[in-house]
C-alpha cells in the first residue's frame, strides 16, 4: 500500500531512454473517422516494463490512441490512419503486418468486462486454442499461471468450468486480464479498466498492475486522476485528439508544464 | 382541462376494452378450432354402441323425395354414428353395417328414424375387427378348431395359437420364398439352362417351401369363428381373417379405455386399410416426420450461411438492402407458387438432367425426373429460407460488440470470432428461425401436392431395401390425407372421423416438433442468459 501512494524510487526521464528500453515508439500519429481528424499528429514513446497512463476528459481520443496499438481501429470501415506506431523495431501499419500475432503480443481488457460465455477455464485458454494449442497439460498450466497472476486463482480454482458468467463483475474484469496475460503479451492495455467496477475491486486491480509492471509493458487509460498518480509511471494527457503533455508522473501532477494540464488536474475541466 | 383529461380517460378505457375483447375473440377462435378437432379426433377411436336395428318397410313412400336410398324391411347390426340418437330432435339416422365382406364398404346408409320400430343394445353383439381394416357386427357362437369346439370366449386364447401360425407363415415368405424368388428370377435373366443343377436346386427348395406354406395355411384355414348375423344366418369367419373381437355394449369403461387406447395405437401404427377408410396412418405421419426433418437438415445451413453473409461480410451498400428486402418479400410469396417452381425447376430441369446423367442409356426413366420427396424438403426448405435468415441475422446482430472485440484481441481472425463467439450465441436466434421452420412446413399441402405427397404410397421411403433412404420415391403425407379427407367424407355422417383424427395428429406432430426446438432453444438461452435477460 505505502509504495503504491509513494513510490520509494524514481523513474528515469523520458527524454533519457535508451532505445532499448522502449516498448512503443508513435510517430506523427493522425487519425480521421471518416472527414473527422480525430487524433492530432501525436508523437510518443512508451517505456518498457513500466505503467503509463493514459488521461484525459471523455471523447478526447483516449480509446482512439490505444486502439492503434493492436490495430484494433481496422474493424472500423471508415477509419484512416497515418503516421507510425513501432512495436519491437516494426511500423504495426505496415501491409505485411500479421494483424492476429500482434493481438497475441499486444493484449487489450475493455471498459467493462466482457468475458464469453462459456467456462472460466475456456475462456483463459481462448487465445491458445486460436493458436493451435490443444495440449492438455500444457493448457492447464496456462490456465493456473494466468490465474494466479491475475489475482484469481484462489477465488475460481474449483469452479474452473462453470460459466464464466457467474462470477461478479469485479471477478469478470480479472478473469479477462488472465486471459489477456494467458498468451504472455509484451504489452497490456487497460482501457479505463476499473471504471464499472466497486472501490474493493478496484483497489485488487491497482494491486494487481503493481504486480505486473515488472513484467510487463502496461498502459492504462484512465479517468480517475488518482488512479494515475498511484500505479503509473508516466502520464500522457490527450486534449481533444492532442498530447498536450508527457512525462513521468511525478512531474505531471507536481509541475505540470502547460496551461491546460494543470487546469484538468487540479479539476476545472474534464 | 378537467373535462380534456376525462374525454382522454374514456377513450383510452375503450382502447382497452376494445382491444381486450379482440384478444377474447381470438383466443374463443383458436380454442373452438382445437377443442372441435380434438373432441370429434378422440371420438373416432372411442367405442360406439352396436345396435340390433329393425327397419319397418311399410313406411317407404311416406317420407318423399329421396325415398329410394332407404333400406326397407331388414333386421340389421349397425354401429349408428348419431350420437344422440334416442333424442326426439334425430330425424335421420346414420348406419354404418359391418364392412367384411360387404361391396359398399365404408358408406353409411340414412334412414329415416320414424322408419326404424326396433332398437336395441344387445349384450352380446360382438365388433369383430379384421386384418384387412373391415369389422363386423355379429353375435358370437363358437370357435372351431381342429380338434375341437370351444366356447366364443376362448377368443384370446385361440388368437395367440393363430398368432404362432401367422408368424411362422411371414418368416417362411420372407427368409426363404422370396430369396429364392429372387434367385430365380436372376437365374432366368441369365438364361441358366432348367437342366443346371443349380438351378433344379433352386426350384426344388422353392416348391419344399411352397407346399410348406401350403400347409400352414390350410392348418390355419381350420380354424374358424362361428357367428350369427342379424337376420338370423350363421356365417362362418376364417379365424385367420381376425384381428380383435370386443363387445361394445357389455364393456366396462377400463375395456373401452383399452379399447380407445389399442385404437389410437394402431391409428398411428398401422398403415392405412380399406382404401383408408380404416386401419391408420403411419405412413403418413411417418412422411410428415420426415419430410420436416430433411427440411429443417436442408433449410437450417443454408440459413444460416445466407445470414452469415449478409450481416457479417456483406458491404453496407443499396444492393445488400435490396437483397434483404427481397429475401423478407420471399416469405410472402404464396406456397403454391414455390409449388410450381419446385415441379418445373427441381423436378423437371434438374431431376429430368440428373437422370439422363446417371441413366444416360435410358431415356424413359423418371427417377429423379419425378416428384419425390427429396425435391418436396428442398422445396419446402426454400419456402421456409426466409424466415431462417431473417432470423439468423437477427441473432447475430444481438452478438454483443464488446465480446467480438474480446474476441479480436486476443488474436482471432473474423472467421474465428464468428466460428467461436457469434455463431455461438446467435444459436438462439437460429433456433428461433427452425422453430418458425418447423411449424410453417409442418403445415403446408399446397406446394406438396405437386411434389410427390401422395393419398397412397406402397412404400416407405426409408426401408430395408439398400440405399435405405429412397428420397426419389413419391410419400404420404397427413396434410394431403386431411386434403382429400375434406373432399370425400360427409361431415354430417361422422365419417369424417379418421380426417380429424389426422387433423389432430397433426397438431400434435407440429406441437412436439416445436416443443423439441424450443426447449433446444431455451437450454441454449439458459446458457448465454445474461445477454437476454
Ligand atoms: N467508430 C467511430 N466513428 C466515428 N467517430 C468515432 C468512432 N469512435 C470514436 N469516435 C469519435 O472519436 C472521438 C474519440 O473517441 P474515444 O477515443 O472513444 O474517446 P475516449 O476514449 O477518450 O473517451 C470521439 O469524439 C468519438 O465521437
Ligand atoms: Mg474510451
Amino acid at each position: 500500500m505505502d509504495a503504491l501512494d509513494s513510490p520509494l524510487f524514481t523513474v528515469p526521464k523520458l527524454n533519457s531512454l535508451a532505445k532499448s528500453d522502449i516498448a512503443i515508439e508513435v510517430n506523427d500519429l493522425a487519425l480521421y473517422f471518416g472527414q473527422r481528424k480525430v487524433l492530432h499528429e501525436i508523437s510518443m514513446r512508451i517505456p518498457k516494463n513500466k505503467v503509463t497512463a493514459i488521461i484525459g476528459p471523455s471523447g478526447c481520443g483516449k480509446s482512439t490512441l490505444i486502439g492503434c496499438f493492436n490495430r484494433l481501429n481496422d474493424l472500423h470501415q471508415d477509419c484512416r490512419i497515418e503516421g507510425q506506431v513501432i512495436i519491437g523495431e516494426r511500423n504495426i501499419f505496415h501491409h505485411k503486418q500479421n494483424v492476429p500475432e500482434l493481438r497475441t503480443k499486444v493484449g487489450m481488457v475493455f471498459q467493462r468486462p466482457n468475458p464469453f460465455p462459456v467456462s472460466v477455464y475456456e475462456n483463459v485458454v481462448y487465445g491458445l486454442r486460436i493458436k493451435g494449442i490443444s495440449d492438455r497439460r500444457l493448457l492447464d498450466n496456462v490456465v493456473e499461471n494466468a490465474l494466479i497472476k491475475a489475482a484469481l486463482w484462489d477465488e475460481v480454482k474449483d469452479n474452473l468450468f462453470d460459466s464464466a458468467l457467474l462470477l461478479s463483475t469485479g471477478q469478470q474484469q480479472r478473469l479477462v486480464i488472465a486471459r489477456a496475460l494467458a498468451l504472455e503479451p509484451e504489452i497490456l492495455i487497460l482501457d479505463e479498466p476499473t471504471s464499472a467496477l466497486d472501490p474493493i475491486s478496484t483497489l485488487l486491480i491497482e494491486e494487481l498492475i503493481n504486480d505486473l509492471r515488472s513484467q510487463f509493458t502496461v498502459i492504462i487509460v484512465t479517468h480517475n486522476l488518482q488512479q494515475a498518480a498511484r500505479v503509473s509511471d508516466y502520464t500522457a494527457f490527450l486534449h481533444q485528439g492532442e498530447l498536450i503533455e508527457y512525462s513521468d508522473t511525478d512531474t505531471i501532477f507536481t509541475l505540470p508544464a502547460q496551461q491546460q494540464t494543470e487546469a484538468y488536474i487540479t479539476g476545472r475541466y474534464g | 382541462m378537467i373535462k380534456a383529461f376525462w374525454a382522454d380517460q374514456e377513450k383510452e378505457h375503450f382502447a382497452i376494452i376494445l382491444s381486450g375483447s379482440l384478444v377474447c375473440l381470438v383466443i374463443i377462435a383458436l380454442l373452438s378450432i382445437v377443442a372441435l378437432i380434438v373432441s370429434r379426433g378422440l371420438a373416432h377411436f372411442w367405442v360406439q354402441p352396436a345396435y340390433f336395428v329393425n327397419i319397418n318397410e311399410s313406411v317407404q313412400g311416406q317420407t318423399g323425395s329421396n325415398a329410394e336410398q332407404f333400406l326397407v324391411g331388414r333386421k340389421q347390426y349397425a354401429i349408428i354414428q348419431n350420437r344422440d340418437v334416442a333424442s326426439d330432435k334425430v330425424k335421420r339416422v346414420w348406419l354404418q353395417e359391418s364392412t367384411y365382406m360387404e361391396a359398399n364398404s365404408g358408406k353409411p346408409t340414412v334412414v329415416e328414424k320414424s322408419q326404424i320400430t326396433y332398437l336395441d343394445k344387445p349384450e352380446r353383439l360382438a365388433k369383430i375387427g379384421m386384418t384387412d381394416g373391415s369389422f363386423l357386427l355379429a353375435i358370437p357362437k363358437q370357435i372351431q378348431t381342429p380338434a375341437s369346439m370351444a366356447s366364443a370366449s376362448e377368443f384370446h386364447v385361440i388368437q395367440e395359437q393363430i398368432e404362432q401360425l401367422r408368424e411362422q407363415v411371414v418368416e417362411i415368405q420372407v427368409q426363404h420364398l422370396s430369396p429364392l424368388h429372387e434367385l430365380l428370377a436372376e437365374m432366368r435373366i441369365r438364361e441358366v439352362e432348367a437342366t443346371a443343377p443349380a438351378y433344379i436346386k433352386a426350384v426344388q427348395a422353392y416348391q419344399h417351401w411352397d407346399s410348406r406354406l401350403t400347409e400352414l395355411q390350410q392348418a390355419l384355414s381350420r380354424y374358424s369363428l362361428v357367428v350369427s348375423l342379424a337376420d338370423g344366418r350363421e356365417m362362418s369367419v376364417p379365424l385367420a381373417d381376425t384381428h380383435y373381437m370386443q363387445y361394445p355394449n357389455a364393456a366396462n369403461i377400463f375395456e373401452k379405455l383399452y379399447y380407445f387406447i389399442s385404437q389410437i395405437w394402431l391409428f398411428v401404427s398401422d398403415s392405412p386399410k380399406q382404401a383408408i377408410t380404416a386401419g391408420g396412418v403411419f405412413p403418413a405421419l411417418f412422411g410428415t416426420v420426415l419430410m420436416v426433418m430433411l427440411m429443417t437438415i436442408m433449410v437450417t445451413p443454408l440459413g444460416v450461411l445466407a445470414a452469415i453473409y449478409l450481416a457479417e461480410y456483406a458491404p453496407n451498400n443499396s444492393v445488400v438492402s435490396i437483397i434483404r428486402i427481397a429475401v423478407s418479400n420471399l416469405a410472402g410469396v404464396p406456397s403454391i407458387v414455390y409449388g410450381v417452381f419446385g415441379l418445373g425447376f427441381f423436378v423437371y430441369t434438374v431431376g429430368g438432367h440428373l437422370d439422363s446423367l446417371i441413366f444416360p442409356e435410358k431415356s424413359d426413366v423418371a427417377v429423379f425426373g419425378a416428384p419425390g420427396l427429396l425435391w418436396a424438403s428442398l422445396t419446402m426448405a426454400l419456402l421456409t429460407l426466409p424466415v431462417v435468415i431473417v432470423s439468423t441475422e437477427e441473432g447475430l446482430r444481438r452478438v454483443p460488440r464488446t465480446l467480438r472485440q474480446g474476441s479480436y484481441a486476443l488474436g482471432a481472425t473474423k472467421f474465428e470470432t464468428i466460428r467461436l463467439i457469434v455463431l455461438p450465441m446467435a444459436t438462439p436466434g437460429i433456433m428461433t428461425g427452425v422453430i418458425l421452420a418447423i411449424a410453417r412446413g409442418a403445415g403446408e399441402v399446397a406446394p406438396l401436392l405437386m411434389l410427390g405427397a401422395v393419398k397412397f404410397a406402397l412404400l416407405l421411403p426409408i426401408d430395408a431395401e439398400f440405399p435405405y433412404i429412397h428420397l426419389e420415391r413419391q410419400f404420404m403425407h397427413l396434410g394431403v390425407l386431411i386434403y382429400d379427407g375434406a373432399f370425400h367424407s360427409q361431415f354430417g355422417g361422422g365419417e369424417a372421423g379418421l380426417m380429424f383424427a389426422a387433423c389432430m395428429l397433426l397438431l400434435v406432430v407440429v406441437l412436439v416438433l416445436n416443443t423439441i426446438a424450443v426447449r433446444i432453444r431455451n437450454r441454449l438461452r439458459n446458457q448465454y442468459q445474461i445477454f437476454n435477460g
